[in-house]
């Protein structure tokens, strides 16, 4: 294993300079995991799933002992002693953790830009960003730095980087993977998600970090194998094709490889289906109406007395605001400042109730549709991968991004991203394949199919060494 | 949003914010709080609000003692501590 961990090395040393995916990369820590792995071979145990994989992981979520800095100035220097279910499954699985990835800062934004150290940059294209939140874990494995990575979804943070970066993630059902050593951002939304090159590596990935945990009360019980029961082939599935999903405001070579995945499922025997989501357009303001929420109460606890830097302040009170106002970027402060005034006396029941409740239609409207069909088929993403500081001067604008992505999660639904193809300039273009709660591995499965049918290789971009 | 309410907030919210991030907070947070409008076309009246995902039952653990991690642990992660505890600027007048 020493071999594969000196290579993983060697290409973040390579071409980490110009992608900027990791935030932390600890070569004792590397090379003392690809030692325990050899002396577990060598002592005859050959199990395990990922058995010198290297596997990034976006710097959200703790492993024991490496800085866990969520991309904030806030938890600099913050160190936790133990390590996430997610990271305790995988190192049982053998895989070889290869640092931390890069994201928004507290996985706040879609671009990672939001970083409080340096966006990350896309390897198909370092004008470009990579998406985000999870946009280091995206980076990592589409420059060959990883082979699979870890990231989390809120609002879309693993799909649309997948999509701007050609490979799969998936966002799992909410529940279905444990939270435990995560940093909370928004807690009825946050799940754990994998990315791979391809289907099948996202399946193993899942398999792996999937499943019970004590430890997290929300935290699905129902065995990980009923989930993987009666998984359909691709002749008469039904799939749901919104026309919300066909706007004329995604960009034509979206629309364009949309219509030829559609062509090419109808070809080997899915069945197309209109069904209806008029609620997609009030997706957005839910969404950040309930995350900013959530945020405003999650983040409290980042005050200076627990973990990282403290600003001295004259009484308490002072230190935390100090602290605070010094340690929290721009977008953190803006959603704690909205998610506060949403929840505040007088406006509550104007802008959080009524979000929940809209939030209730939404999750009905795809009850709905999925006793009608098996999936509900759309892009990821409305554009490609755009060009760095193109939305970074006005919020509103980033929002917009997750126009696809939102609305499920808001329903508790798995998701998935498939890269279907490229634009002109070689900008992968990602699917989204949605379907009711527990179906992640049927989703899977369908992603496999279309992998097949578009015959799109998926390996890692070239990178200019050094950029 | 007022400057007034911009202050309000930031002192529930417990940040310090300079007089430049007071007025852009202010301008930006009023030009998506007038997108967020767009909820009030909808029809609630009749709608339960949905806090947590559907088919959330909130299971409990049976109650056995195990290992957990040591609070003496995450005392020593922050920058001001005397273990076991952490230390901050005295909050009661007169001890």
């Amino acid at each position: 294993m020493l071999d594969i961990a000196e290579d993983s090395l060697a290409r973040i040393e390579d071409l980490d300079p110009g992608v900027h995916a990791f935030l932390h990369v600890d070569r004792d820590h590397v090379l003392a995991q690809a030692r325990a792995i050899d002396s577990r071979v060598k002592s005859g145990d050959r199990e395990g799933a990922l058995l010198g994989v290297p596997v990034a992981i976006k710097d959200n979520l703790c492993i024991a002992g490496l800085p866990t800095t969520c991309a904030s100035r806030i938890l600099e220097g913050y160190r936790p002693t133990y390590d996430a279910t997610v990271v305790e499954r995988l190192r049982a699985a053998g895989a070889l953790l290869i640092g931390k990835t890069n994201l928004d800062e507290y996985a706040m934004g879609a671009s990672t830009e939001n970083s409080a150290w340096f966006p990350t940059r896309n390897p198909h294209d370092l004008k470009r960003v990579a998406g985000g939140s999870s946009g280091g874990s995206a980076a990592a494995i589409a420059s060959g730095m990883a082979l699979c990575a870890l990231g989390s979804d809120t609002g879309g943070s693993v799909r649309q980087p997948a999509s701007f970066c050609g490979l799969t993630g998936l966002r799992p059902t909410y529940g279905l993977v444990s939270r435990y050593g995560l940093v909370a951002f928004a807690s009825s939304l946050d799940q754990v998600g994998p990315l791979a090159l391809n289907a099948e590596d996202t399946e193993i990935l899942l398999s792996v970090i999937a499943g019970p945990d004590a430890r997290d009360s929300t935290c699905r019980t129902r065995p990980l194998a009923e989930y993987r029961r009666d998984l359909p082939g691709l002749r008469g599935v039904r799939i749901g094709a919104p026309p919300q999903y066909e706007s004329d405001a995604i960009d034509r070579p979206v629309r364009q490889a949309m219509a030829r995945l559609r062509a090419a499922l109808e070809e080997a025997g899915a069945e197309f289906v209109r069904v209806d989501l008029p609620l997609t357009d009030y997706a957005i303001p839910t969404y950040y109406l309930v995350v900013t929420s959530e945020a405003s109460s999650n983040l409290a606890r980042f005050d200076g007395v627990r973990y990282g830097p403290r600003s001295e302040g004259a009484d308490l009170a002072d230190l935390y605001r100090r602290t605070r106002g010094r340690g929290f970027g721009d977008e953190v402060k803006r959603r704690i400042m909205l998610g506060t005034f949403a929840l505040s006396s007088g406006y509550y029941d104007a802008y959080y109730k009524k979000a929940l409740q809209v939030r209730q239609m939404i999750a009905r409207e795809f009850d709905a549709a999925f006793s009608k069909v098996d999936f509900i088929l759309g892009p990821t993403a409305p554009t490609p991968a755009f060009n760095i500081g193109e939305k970074s001067s006005d919020p509103l604008q980033l929002y917009l991004c997750d126009v696809f992505t939102a609305p499920s999660s808001l329903a508790g639904i798995p998701g998935l991203s498939v890269p279907v193809g490229f634009t002109e300039s070689r900008l992968p273009i990602g699917a989204q394949i949605l379907g009711p709660p527990g179906s992640d591995f049927r989703i899977l499965r369908l992603a496999r199919d279309v992998e097949r049918l578009l015959g799109i290789e998926n390996r890692p971009a070239e990178v200019s060494r050094g950029a | 949003m007022k400057p007034e309410e911009i202050d309000k907030i930031a002192t529930l919210a417990r940040i310090e914010l300079s007089t430049e991030e007071k007025r852009r907070f202010a301008e930006q947070l009023t030009s998506i709080l007038g997108y967020f409008q767009k909820l009030q076309e909808l029809d609630t009246r009749e709608v339960p609000p949905l806090s947590h995902s559907p088919d959330q039952r909130g299971p409990t653990r049976p109650d056995e003692p195990c290992s957990s991690i040591h609070p003496v642990e995450l005392v020593r992660l922050s920058q001001c501590h005397q273990e076991p505890f952490f230390v901050v600027p005295r909050v009661l007048e007169g001890l």
